[in-house]
């Protein structure tokens, strides 16, 4: 049931937000379309590369600290849902700083 | 069009996420990784640590307290392990008793704080019973990992979990499910890397 409903909600907004964009940018076809969930798939990649980054990073830490010191840290300190999230924020900067004609300090706008 | 192997990784990742969402496949792997229980007579019902904050028993803790409580209750062991960091224990200790457990049955381990060290403490206690059986309790998806760490240690392993709770709730107690069993193939790996297996 929740799953039917979650679905059904978003088949609904999906259709409303295409409604948007076609009224916002009007003439935006099925090649924009197939480039934005392309840049969405790059998102979702870049996500995964980043948690995965800091959750090999953290594994690491921990069991180095375990190791090195006399201190204990749990493993299950990195099962946090912020450590996905963060994940996220990370991703979506990094794929902002690799897009091509990012306009940067020495660009147009700098004074 | 040119596709990236970023968006190939992607494109597997949101596959993979939809799939554990909104079908039974986390279910599936999760009833693979069950152990069957053996409810038989033991030496100890040993209760694993789960954790609680400022006093309160995670759900984990709360759920794998009451099974061996109800392990206990049914005569199958003399004695009722429970271990975990000083406040979760001192916490089990004041709700089993209140269940009905006394306390000269309670054995208290509070110098752990991984699996491994678990099952060494609880061995160590029957260093002059090689062998010795115990009812193991602990959550379905770990039980796999702990029943060999403990059988490692030298003990014979029951496993006791609680009952299986199935998935209920959708897509974010599946992902949740999903969370918790590729966590526990995580800590499988690292265990049989580091030789505790």
């Amino acid at each position: 049931m929740a799953t039917a409903a979650i679905l059904g909600l978003l088949a609904l907004s999906s259709a409303a937000l295409a409604i948007l964009a076609r009224w916002i940018r009007p003439g935006r076809g099925l090649v924009h379309f197939r480039s934005a969930v392309g840049e969405a798939m790059s998102f979702t990649g870049l996500w995964t590369v980043c948690l995965a980054v800091n959750l090999l990073l953290g594994v690491a830490i921990v069991l180095g600290v375990r190791t090195l010191t006399a201190r204990f840290l749990s493993v299950y300190l990195l099962n946090d849902i912020t450590l996905v999230v963060c994940s996220a924020v990370q991703a979506a900067i990094v794929q902002a700083l690799l897009r091509p004609g990012l306009v940067g300090g020495a660009g147009p706008h700098a004074r | 069009m040119n596709v990236r192997p970023i968006q190939v990784l992607g494109v597997a990742v949101s596959i993979g996420i939809a799939l554990a969402a909104f079908t039974p496949l986390v279910e599936w792997l999760a009833a693979a990784m069950i152990v069957p229980a053996r409810p038989e007579s033991a030496a100890a019902i040993v209760v694993l640590g789960a954790g609680a904050a400022d006093g309160v028993l995670s759900e984990a803790s709360l759920r794998r307290t009451v099974h061996g409580v109800q392990l206990y209750r049914r005569g199958l062991a003399p004695v009722l392990v429970l271990s975990g960091d000083p406040k979760e224990v001192v916490a089990r200790t004041a709700l089993v008793t209140e269940l009905g457990v006394p306390l000269r049955a309670i054995v208290t381990e509070t110098a752990v704080r991984t699996t491994r060290e678990e099952a060494r403490a609880v061995a160590a206690r029957f260093h002059d019973r090689p062998r010795a059986r115990v009812l193991l309790v602990t959550d379905a998806p770990v039980m796999r990992r702990a029943s060999a760490v403990f059988a490692r240690a030298g003990l014979e392993v029951l496993p006791a979990p609680p009952p299986h709770v199935r998935v209920i709730g959708g897509p974010e107690r599946r992902l949740q499910l999903a969370r918790e069993v590729l966590m526990e193939v995580g800590a499988l790996v690292y265990y049989d890397a580091a030789g505790y297996l």
